[in-house]
C-alpha cells in the first residue's frame, strides 16, 4: 500500500480496533467478571468462568457492524480530504473504496482473532465454523458500509430536513428490495451426479452474500450520487 | 498556461450565482477575484475546485477541462472557507498527508506553523476560527501546486497574523505559479495583487490588469454643472449627487477646470462599481 493513505488508513484501521477492543474489553473482561462475582455473593454455584465466552463474537460482531456504518458516512469528509490534495471527485471516492476494503480485511482479521481467544477460553473452538462466521460478519459488515456510505452521498444533494427524509426513504426501499430478493433466491440446483445444492434465504450463507452484494449495490449508488450534477461537497462553513 | 474559464452558469434553485461568468487566471500573477458578499466569488472557486458541478459553460487548464483531467487538477490547490477535515484528524498528520501526497511541504509546514503559533499537535475540532484560517492559508502557502486558491484568507485574522500571511504569500509567489486572493478586505490586499477580476450578482463586472485598470479611472468632483461639463464624452462608471454637489468617476483623462479631479485606489473603484443600483 502507498504511503500516500497512510493517515486516512490509519484512521478507519483505528476505528475498527478500537471500538473491536472495547466491545471485547466489555464482553469478555467486564461482563464475565461482574457474572461470576454476582453468582458468588448470590450463592449461585457458577461451575465455569468460561461459560461466558460462548457467543462473544457475535456480541462484539455487533460493535464492528455499527462501526463500519459510521465510516461509510465518514466517507464524504475523507472525500474532501483527498480533494484537497489533489484528486478528483471519482478518485477520492475509489481511494475510499480502497481504504475500506484494506479495512474490512482488518475487520475479518480482528475478528478471527477473537473468536480464536474466546473459542479457546470456552474450550468451543472450531476454526472453520468460526472463520465462516467472521467471513459473514465482515459481509454483514460491507452492507452497513455501503448504508452509511450512500446516506453521505445522498446529504449532498440536499440539505437537511429534505436529505434525512430522502435518506429514509431511500433505506425503506432498499430493505424492501432487500427482503424481495432474500426470497427469490432461493434456489434449488441439481448437479449432474445427482447432486442437490440448495440455496436458501434461511441459509447463513446466501444472506451473506446477498449482504455483500446490497452493500456493493449501495456503494455504487453512492458514486452515481456524487456524480449527479446536483450533488455539492461543500459543508459546513468554518464559522 | 492558464486556467480559462468560459461561461459558468451555476444556480441553486432560482438564485443565479453564476450567471455566465468568463475570466482567466494566467501563471505569474497575484489575482484578488473580488466581490461583495453573495457576488459568487466562493462557487466560482468551488466549481473550479470540483466541489460544485456547473449548470453550463468549463474550466480549462491548458485547454483541457479540469473536471475530466485529474493530472490538471493535481495543478491546483483550493483552500476553501470550508471545512475540509475530518474534525478529528491532528493537523500535523495532515501536514505529513500532504508531503506524500506530493502536494506541498512537510517542513515548511512546520516552519509556518511555528511562526503562526500554530500547535500541529491538536486536532481541526480544538481549533478556534482564526487558527482554522490560519491552518488552510498555511496549507495554501506551504502548497507546491501552480495555482492556488485561497478564499477568504484572513477570516478572523488579528492584524499581526494579516501581516505575516501577506509577507509569507509574496515570499512563496514565484513566476510559474498563480495565487488568487478573494477577499473582501480590498485596501489591505491591494498593493498585494497585479490582477484583478471584480464579480457582481454573479456577472464578471471587470478584469483586467490593476494599474492599467485605476490609472485610466478618475474621480471628479465638484458642482454639478461644472463636473458635468468636465465629464462631457467620457464613459461614466459611477454618479453621485448630493445638494447641487456631484461626485462622478469616468475612465479617462479628465482637466481640472473648476472641479476636483482624483486617482481612485482599488477601494474606492470597487465601491463605486459595485453600488446598489448603479
Amino acid at each position: 500500500m502507498k504511503s500516500k493513505d497512510r493517515v486516512v488508513i490509519k484512521d478507519y484501521f483505528l476505528s475498527v480496533l478500537c471500538s473491536g477492543a472495547i466491545a471485547a474489553l466489555i464482553v469478555m473482561v467486564f461482563i464475565p467478571i461482574l457474572l461470576y462475582t454476582i453468582g458468588r455473593q448470590i450463592g449461585e454455584g457458577i461451575p465455569v468462568f468460561s461459560v461466558f465466552f460462548s457467543g462473544t463474537l457475535e456480541s462484539i460482531a455487533v460493535v464492528e457492524v455499527i462501526t463500519h456504518i459510521v465510516l461509510g458516512a465518514l466517507v464524504l469528509q475523507y472525500m474532501r480530504l483527498y480533494m484537497f490534495m489533489g484528486l478528483t471527485r471519482d478518485r477520492a471516492f475509489l481511494r475510499m473504496m480502497l481504504v475500506e476494503g484494506l479495512t474490512l480485511i482488518l475487520t475479518f482479521l480482528c475478528l478471527a482473532v477473537i473468536g480464536t481467544i474466546s473459542g479457546l477460553i470456552a474450550g468451543t473452538l472450531e476454526f472453520s465454523s468460526m472463520l465462516l462466521t467472521c467471513l459473514y460478519i465482515t459481509l454483514a459488515c460491507t452492507l452497513m458500509f455501503g448504508v452509511g456510505c450512500v446516506s453521505s452521498a445522498l446529504s449532498t444533494t440536499c440539505r437537511p430536513p429534505l436529505s434525512v427524509a430522502v435518506v429514509v426513504l431511500f433505506l425503506i426501499f432498499m430493505s424492501w428490495l432487500y427482503e424481495k430478493a432474500s426470497n427469490m433466491v432461493s434456489t434449488n440446483f441439481v448437479l449432474d451426479d445427482g447432486l442437490h445444492v440448495i440455496f436458501s434465504p434461511t441459509s447463513y450463507n446466501t444472506e451473506a452474500i446477498m449482504a455483500f452484494v446490497f452493500g456493493v449495490i449501495m456503494t455504487a449508488i453512492a458514486y452515481v450520487i456524487y456524480k449527479l450534477p446536483i450533488s455539492q461537497m461543500k459543508s459546513t462553513s468554518i464559522n | 498556461m492558464s486556467i480559462e474559464i468560459k461561461d459558468i452558469k451555476k444556480s441553486f434553485h432560482t438564485t443565479k450565482a453564476l450567471d455566465g461568468v468568463s475570466c482567466s487566471f494566467e501563471r505569474g500573477h497575484i489575482i484578488g477575484l473580488l466581490g461583495r458578499n453573495g457576488a459568487g466569488k466562493s462557487t466560482l472557486i468551488k466549481c473550479i475546485g470540483n466541489r460544485l458541478y456547473q449548470n453550463e459553460g468549463s474550466v480549462l487548464l491548458d485547454g483541457n477541462e479540469v473536471r475530466k483531467s485529474p493530472k490538471d487538477f493535481e495543478r491546483i490547490t483550493i483552500v476553501g472557507d470550508e471545512n475540509m477535515l475530518p474534525s478529528s484528524t491532528k493537523l500535523k498528520n495532515v501536514f505529513k498527508m500532504m508531503d506524500d501526497m506530493g502536494v506541498g511541504s512537510e517542513e515548511k509546514a512546520l516552519v509556518l506553523s511555528k511562526k503562526f503559533k500554530l500547535d500541529v499537535n491538536k486536532k481541526w475540532e480544538k481549533l478556534s476560527t482564526g487558527y482554522r484560517t490560519i491552518f488552510k492559508d498555511i496549507l495554501g502557502l506551504a502548497s507546491n501546486r501552480e495555482y492556488v486558491f485561497f478564499d477568504e484568507p484572513i477570516l478572523g485574522l488579528d492584524a499581526n497574523h494579516r501581516e505575516l500571511f501577506y509577507e509569507e504569500l509574496l515570499a512563496s509567489f514565484s513566476p510559474d505559479r498563480c495565487f488568487v486572493v478573494a477577499t473582501h478586505l480590498i485596501e489591505e490586499i491591494s498593493p498585494l495583487v497585479d490582477k484583478v477580476i471584480i464579480i457582481d450578482q454573479g456577472k464578471l463586472l471587470r478584469e483586467g490588469d490593476k494599474d492599467t485598470l485605476l490609472c485610466n479611472v478618475k474621480m471628479v468632483s465638484g458642482e454639478k454643472d461644472k463636473v458635468e461639463k468636465a465629464i462631457e464624452g467620457k464613459k461614466i462608471l459611477s454618479r453621485s449627487t448630493i445638494l447641487g454637489q456631484a461626485k462622478v468617476m469616468v475612465e479617462g483623462e479628465v482637466e481640472e477646470e473648476g472641479v476636483k479631479v482624483e486617482n481612485v485606489d482599488l477601494q474606492r473603484y470597487f465601491v463605486e462599481m459595485t453600488k446598489d443600483g448603479e
